[in-house]
Order: structure tokens, then C-alpha cells, then sequence
């Protein structure tokens, strides 16, 4: 009998100190993480994911958004303070200093940037070197819901139609069922939900469909077509959609789609001439392709830290810190600030995850919206990514946070995002 | 649907990519189409990290050293024969459907003398094709001046997945000037990459297709290699010598090729964006071509082998003894004309080079370098004048624009 344990994988199990990939791998590491590339195996964060989240091109093929023009300077202002900043986690104990949380082996942290009016004032990369690109994994959601709230704007597409009048590969599939606004607000009704269960699951659409993305075969040895994947999604009994928000990263696969058909260009192209060309980065915004050519916009995106953190500041006050002109307008911002459902969030699975209830458990979000996993009243953004990468950005306090990390998700739950929007409230004084 | 075999213009790329021009060429993957100079080729050499199958990236560590413009108008007049359109001036050709020519930069003494990005966005990518064997040719020299590589030495003292095959007894200086006398020509019975060849099955077998229906491991293509002739003879270009090249440095360092080249030259250099460093599906950097940068940092590598190398670097890469290495390396004209060498003079319409040397196809009595890349890239440095040429294309057949090169660089402008 072959051995299924995930675990019992070489390579599956955090052994490493997030600071190798500062000193970087050998041969022999590199050549067993080669071997036991996987969706599943990577899913683990253990200390081969640490060479995948940093060297993902070498295992996928990837479209480059490259940028256009100088790159913009930030300005570093760093406030010392910060390191000793604490918050209140949901269970009522106050957590670690964040330099003490840093540094400690189980966060596996490997970057983290805090800006205040578009300056730098906290940086850190115990686990990377800053010039390195990293998976955004579902941070990269954010710029999906970016991306088709313009496109709404510009009336380019209507979100009360079907998904699938702008994902011709799905006709005639349940998802025929589906408003795109619902789709867009991760409330669908289909059984395609990243819960505990799914996720798991070798077999669920969840994994199926990152197997076929990833060009590798599925648990039953077989590589799938991945549109055939996404037809198979069926309705949750009794669920219509719009009324429970269910996160899912193949929800976001038939968005990329959508913004591909109403644009008709890839959406790296799209990527790139709307926001990419456009803030000063210093590097290319790296997009894994699925087989089929598809951007995996729903995670497999990568890009420095600091030009993700550059991205953040587009949705602040101080967009002009990277831009020469507005790239997120007000009104698409006031879209996904306001336009989702409370109702729908608290019947949903998102205040499951644990990192929403020990960052925000004494201050929680209203609903997420746009492809943001979470929106608060006061308008502040973020968006979560799994192995634990996270986006904040608060356009009131002119704040924004970005990290990256490896960790597995069941070796302690993310604090990153209650450290950023803690931040936040100190540096513009609540 | 757009009938995607039907030629178009390169210039009709100069956006890039539409949706269906995307799908089609992401799924018609075929190596004859990606080599043919046509639509295909312009795909895979302005969005090769989306046709290979893994890609290495090698980030630009320092903040961009910025090119000064000093525009000289005179090198776009600047006349030549060309094969077939008559006399043309570079600005002629330039703009020419026929000449498939994307984007042609010329540097002097650090500053921009000329530029012109006809067929291809400056941000964009690039193939560099052959013109990327300098780079596994330097860090071997690099290797060699921290006497860590002795080129006396052997292949098979190296690599031991060689030995016991015609490698073995070559010597590394011999596999560096790629006069092996091994069976591993790119050009055979007038033929680039004929099928069957050690070198075509190599490329497929870089690029995840199959040769016979099969993906082939890509060292026992190499260990089919035979002799032919005793190792030192003659210039037999092949691009499966310089992957040698790219393996002895793997076995030096113990660590992955793109590494190297980061820690050694990249990340020395105030770079504008990454180098794409194209692997194997097993992850080994295909060094002898499927590298891929923007056209200004092709610029920025070729000064580091001119007095200008302080204006992009933090510190000289590209020593003193190694430039000299290259320059007085060439053995003979004779040794050149009797393997490859007519075929690069053809290239270049002239003949007054010594020879090849070092990864260099041509070295000249002045001092000037070339390499040429498969689908008529360009790099050329003339290190006395303190002058870089470098261009992408994607054309198939005709190398019209290699003849521009040397009239150039003794226009008497520089």
C-alpha cells in the first residue's frame, strides 16, 4: 500500500527557519523539492513551500506585467516605535510585541511593510531578501475585484447578468445559475467553498482545479481539463446565491475569465496597462498560467514586497507616492467599500477563518466585498492569502500593511493582519 | 477567428499579444514554428516565460543605473548592403516589413547614442537566443580567475555524468572555444538543428517536447554525442557545448546556475529589470540561449566589458584579465574559416576578424566583440571605443541587420 500521508512527504514539515531563504538552497534541496512539487505538498508550508513561494516560475509557467517608466522612490521614515506595538486578540490576551512576533520561529513571517502617508515607517524581511519575488497567493484576489469593479464603472459589463455571459466555456453548467455580482462577492451557492473540509479534500473542485491549473495530475492520477473541473461545481442544497458569502478561489479562476472576455486581451495585458505600467515598480508582476493560458489571478501571482506595497497605496490618499495619475478612482472605490452584504457574511464561512477571529475578533469587519476578504466601517480594506500573506489598506488613515510569509495554516493562526490594522489606528491617532 | 500562420509585420506585436493570438500560441507548442522567424517566433521571444515551462528569475537588485540620451542622428544613415532590398540606411531597414527587425540600441561611453524600439515595447522581454552563451563563457572565466576552474582540465574531471562518453577527455578550454570535434554541430549538411541531431534532440528535450514521441532525459542526449574529429581543429559552433559549460558550473558551485549568475554579475549591476533565466523541465538553465531581459539591459551587460562598466556597476565584473582572455584567445583565422566562421562572416558581411573565442563569435584585431543570437540578435562591444550594439529581432532567414554592426562601430563616429 502506498503511503498517503501528506506529511509523510519529504520536505512536508517545518523544520527550516524562515531565514534560509535569505541564505538560499542547495542542489540536493532543491532537486527533492522539484520531485515533490504539488499543489497539495506546497498547500503544507512546510519547508519545501519555502522554495515555492520564492521560485514558482521554475514549476509554472508565467505571463510578466511588466512595469513602465522610473521607478518610484518611498521614502523611508521609520518609526522605532512600532516594534513594540501590540493589539488585542479575540480571545482577550494581548499578543506579543510585533519585533518579538517577528522573530519568533512558529510566525514564519518572512516580510512585512507598514506605510503611513505613503512613506515606509516598519519594514522587516526576517525571511526573505527584499528583492525577491513572492507568491501574493489570495492577496491577489484584491486586484480581480480592482480590475472588474473599473470595468463596471466604465459600463463595460453589467454584474445583475449571469457569469457565465462572460464565461463562454461554462455555459450550460450550473453556474448559468449565477449573477456575477454574487460571483464577485464570493456568494454563489455552489459547492466550491475552501472550507476545512475542502480544502483537505484532494478530490473537491477546490483542489481538482488547482491540480489542472498547476499542469500536474489530480489524486486519481489523472490531469483534468480545467474548464471540465469548473463545470462540475453543483449548487449547495438550498442555497441560492447571494445569500451566504463562501469563499473560494474558483469563484475568482471565472473572474479572471470575465475581465479576459470583456476586455479581450489576457489579463496579465489588462494587469499591467491599468496598474502595473503605472506605479513606479521595480519589478515585473509575475502571473502563473494554467495550462490552457489563463492567469491564475485567484493566487498564483507574484511580485517584491515593496511593489506589492506600492500597489496598496493606490486604493490611500497618498496614490500620488507612485502614481503620476489616480489608478483607483473614488467611485470604484466606494464600490467595494459599500457594495456587498453583512447579511450574507455573518451566514457565510469567512468569519470561520481563524486569523479573522484573533485579529478581529474585537473589531470586526462588516462584510468582505469585491473579492476583499474584509471592510470595515471606516472604509478599510484586506485581503488575506493562504500559507499567510495578507493586504491592508485604509484609505481614511492613509495607512497600508503588506506581508508575506510560509507557514502552514494549522501551526498557529495568522496575527500578521491584527498588527497592520493595529497600526494603523496608532499612526493616525484611532 | 485570425488565420494565426499567415505572416504578419512584427510591428503588429508592438502592443503585444490580443487574447486568441495568446491562446492559440500557448496551445500550438512546436519547436519548428517557434524557430521559423514567423508569428510564432515573435510570441516566444517577446513572452518566453510563458512558452518554457519553468523559468528562473534573477531579480535586479540595485536601483537602476539610468542611460543618458545622446542621440547621434548620423548611425541611422549609416548605409549597408542588405540581402535582398537593396541599399538601405539602419533607419530604412529599421522601419522595413521585411527586415523583421524589433529594436536596435546603440551606447556610447554610457550614454544612449541610438535607439529605436520599431517592433517592441522597451519594457518587454526579449529572447537573447545565442547572444546569452557570453554569460555561462564569463562566469567560467570568473570561475577561472578565483582558481576554482583550471580550463586545461577536462569535462570529464567535472562532470561525472560524462565520463565514460566522448566527453570525457575534452578539455574545458575546448568546449569554451567549441572546437570539441564531437558530433554536436548546430549546423549539419547545411542544416540548422536537423532532426535527428544531438543538438535538436537537446532543445526539445530543454523545451519539454518530445523527440520520437518521447520527452528524451536530457544527459543521455548528451552522452550520445560521437567524435568526429580530434578536439581543437576547427570551430564547430554548438549551442550543446555551452550547456556543458552551464553544467561544469553547477558541479563548481554547488548551487543552481541563475544563482551564480546573480551572485556574480547581476546583482552587481544597476539593472532596469530581472533576467529570465528559461530551465529545463528539470531545472537546469538552458545558459546557451533562453535567456531573456529587456533590450537596455542587454546594453547595460555588454558595457561591463567596456570603460564604461562603472556607469552601471558597483564593481568591475568584467576584469582586465578576463577582457584579455577573450581578445588575444582567438587561435587562428584559418582554424575559424575551416568550421562555422565563414557562416558568422556571412552573417556579418566581413571578414576581417581573427576568430571566435571564449563564447564570442568573432574577435577582431581591434579588440571588438560579437555574438550573434539564432533569430539575428545582436550583441557587439568594441571596448577601445567605449561602444555597445545590441538588437533584437525575430527574423528566421535573413541577417541583413548584422551587417550594420561593424560599419558601425568603424563609422568613425565613436
Amino acid at each position: 500500500m502506498p503511503n498517503n500521508d501528506p506529511m509523510s512527504v519529504p520536505g512536508a514539515k517545518v523544520t527550516l527557519p524562515v531565514s534560509k531563504v535569505r541564505e538560499g538552497f542547495d542542489q540536493e534541496f532543491i532537486a527533492a523539492a522539484r520531485k515533490n512539487f504539488s499543489n497539495t505538498h506546497m498547500q503544507l508550508g512546510g519547508d519545501h513551500a519555502l522554495y515555492y513561494t520564492t521560485n514558482f516560475t521554475e514549476f509554472v509557467p508565467a505571463a510578466m506585467a511588466n512595469p513602465h517608466g522610473p521607478v518610484s522612490e518611498l521614502t523611508r521614515r521609520p518609526d522605532p516605535s512600532l516594534g513594540a506595538l501590540t493589539y488585542t486578540l479575540g480571545d482577550g490576551t494581548e499578543s506579543a510585541p510585533l519585533d518579538a512576533h517577528l522573530v519568533d520561529f512558529n510566525s514564519r513571517v518572512q516580510g512585512m511593510m507598514i506605510l503611513h502617508k505613503g512613506d515606509v515607517v516598519f519594514e522587516a524581511f526576517p525571511g526573505m531578501r527584499p528583492e525577491q519575488v513572492h507568491i501574493w497567493a489570495s492577496v491577489a484576489k484584491s486586484m480581480v475585484g480592482t480590475l472588474l469593479t473599473m470595468l463596471e464603472l466604465e459600463g463595460k459589463l453589467d454584474t445583475s447578468k449571469p457569469i457565465t455571459d462572460y464565461a463562454p466555456a461554462l455555459r450550460g453548467s450550473e453556474w448559468d445559475t449565477v449573477p456575477l455580482i454574487h460571483a464577485i462577492n464570493m456568494a454563489s451557492g455552489l459547492d466550491i467553498t475552501e472550507d476545512a473540509k475542502n480544502t483537505m479534500d484532494p478530490r473537491s473542485v477546490f483542489q481538482r482545479m488547482l491540480a489542472a491549473d498547476f499542469g500536474i495530475p489530480n489524486a486519481d492520477g489523472v490531469q483534468e481539463d480545467e474548464n471540465e473541473v469548473l463545470r462540475g461545481a453543483v449548487r449547495l442544497p438550498g442555497e441560492e446565491p447571494g445569500k451566504f458569502a463562501r469563499y473560494s478561489s474558483v469563484i475568482t479562476k471565472v473572474l479572471c475569465e470575465v475581465v479576459e472576455t470583456v476586455t479581450q486581451k489576457t489579463y496579465t495585458a489588462v494587469a499591467e496597462e491599468r496598474i502595473w505600467s503605472k506605479i513606479g515598480a521595480r519589478a515585473p508582476l509575475v502571473m502563473s498560467l494554467s495550462p490552457a493560458g489563463l492567469a491564475i489571478g485567484y493566487g498564483a501571482q507574484h511580485s517584491t514586497l515593496e511593489d506589492l506595497a506600492r500597489y496598496a497605496l493606490i486604493f490611500t490618499p497618498s496614490w500620488q507616492k507612485v502614481a503620476a495619475e489616480p489608478i483607483v478612482s473614488p467611485d470604484v472605490l466606494r464600490k467595494m467599500q459599500t457594495a456587498s452584504s453583512k447579511e450574507a457574511y455573518l451566514a457565510g464561512d469567512f468569519t470561520d477563518h481563524s486569523w479573522v477571529k484573533m485579529c478581529f475578533g474585537k473589531d470586526m469587519p462588516i462584510f468582505n466585498s469585491h473579492q476583499w476578504d474584509a471592510v470595515w466601517e471606516d472604509g478599510a480594506l484586506f485581503k488575506h492569502g493562504n500559507l499567510y500573506q495578507g493586504i491592508y489598506s485604509d484609505p481614511a488613515r492613509d495607512v497600508v500593511g503588506v506581508f508575506f510569509s510560509t507557514s502552514p495554516v494549522n501551526l498557529a493562526p495568522d496575527l500578521n493582519p491584527g498588527y497592520l490594522r493595529a497600526a494603523a489606528k496608532v499612526l493616525a491617532g484611532g | 477567428m485570425t488565420d494565426q500562420s499567415a505572416p504578419k509585420p512584427v510591428t503588429a506585436y508592438k502592443e503585444g499579444f490580443t487574447l486568441e493570438d495568446q491562446r492559440h500560441f500557448k496551445n500550438n507548442r512546436d519547436l519548428a514554428e517557434w524557430l521559423g522567424g514567423g508569428n510564432a517566433s515573435v510570441w516566444v521571444n517577446n513572452r518566453p516565460s510563458e512558452a518554457f515551462p519553468s523559468t528562473a528569475t534573477v531579480p535586479n537588485r540595485l536601483p537602476p543605473a539610468e542611460l543618458p540620451k545622446a542621440i547621434n542622428p548620423e548611425i541611422g544613415k549609416i548605409t549597408v548592403e542588405t540581402n535582398s532590398l537593396g541599399t538601405l540606411t539602419l533607419d530604412e531597414f529599421m522601419a522595413h516589413p521585411a527586415g523583421r527587425a524589433q529594436a536596435f540600441m546603440v551606447i556610447h561611453k554610457g550614454q544612449i547614442a541610438y535607439e529605436n524600439f520599431a517592433a517592441m515595447h522597451p519594457a518587454d522581454f526579449h529572447v537573447w537566443m545565442s547572444t546569452a552563451k557570453v554569460i555561462p563563457g564569463l562566469l567560467i572565466d570568473l570561475l577561472i580567475s578565483e582558481g576554482k576552474i583550471d580550463d586545461e582540465k577536462t569535462v570529464g574531471h567535472y562532470l561525472e555524468v560524462y565520463r565514460g562518453s566522448a566527453w570525457e577527455d575534452i578539455k574545458v578550454i575546448d568546449v569554451m572555444d567549441m572546437c570539441t570535434g564531437l558530433d554536436i554541430q548546430e549546423m549539419q549538411d547545411g542544416i540548422s538543428y536537423k532532426p535527428g541531431s544531438v543538438v535538436q534532440r537537446m532543445l526539445s528535450a530543454e523545451f519539454g517536447l518530445p523527440y520520437k514521441g518521447e520527452v528524451e532525459d536530457f544527459d543521455a542526449v548528451l552522452r550520445d554525442a560521437k567524435k568526429v574529429l580530434e578536439p581543437g581543429v576547427q570551430f564547430d559552433y554548438s549551442s550543446v557545448a555551452t550547456q556543458v559549460l552551464v553544467m561544469i558550473c553547477e558541479a563548481i558551485t554547488g548551487e543552481p546556475w541563475a544563482e551564480t549568475v546573480d551572485k556574480r554579475v547581476w546583482s552587481k549591476v544597476g539593472f532596469e529589470s530581472a533576467l529570465l533565466v528559461h530551465t529545463t523541465p528539470t531545472g537546469l538553465a538552458v545558459g546557451h540561449g533562453m535567456l531573456s531581459t529587456r533590450l537596455s539591459d542587454m546594453g547595460r551587460f555588454g558595457m561591463l566589458y567596456t570603460p564604461s562598466w562603472s556607469k552601471v556597476a558597483n564593481e568591475q565584473v568584467v576584469t582586465d584579465e578576463i577582457l584579455k582572455r577573450i581578445q588575444q584567445g582567438t587561435r587562428s583565422h584559418d582554424f575559424y574559416m575551416k568550421g562555422y566562421g565563414p557562416e558568422t562572416a556571412a552573417h556579418l558581411a566581413d571578414e576581417t576578424m581573427i576568430s571566435n573565442a571564449r563564447q564570442w563569435d568573432a574577435v577582431w584585431p581591434d579588440g571588438d566583440l560579437f555574438k550573434s543570437g539564432f533569430q539575428q540578435q545582436s550583441l557587439y562591444v568594441s571596448p577601445s571605443r567605449d561602444l555597445v550594439i545590441v538588437n533584437f529581432s525575430v527574423n528566421g532567414g535573413d541577417d541583413t541587420i548584422k551587417h550594420y554592426l561593424r560599419p558601425i562601430a568603424t563609422s568613425g563616429l565613436f
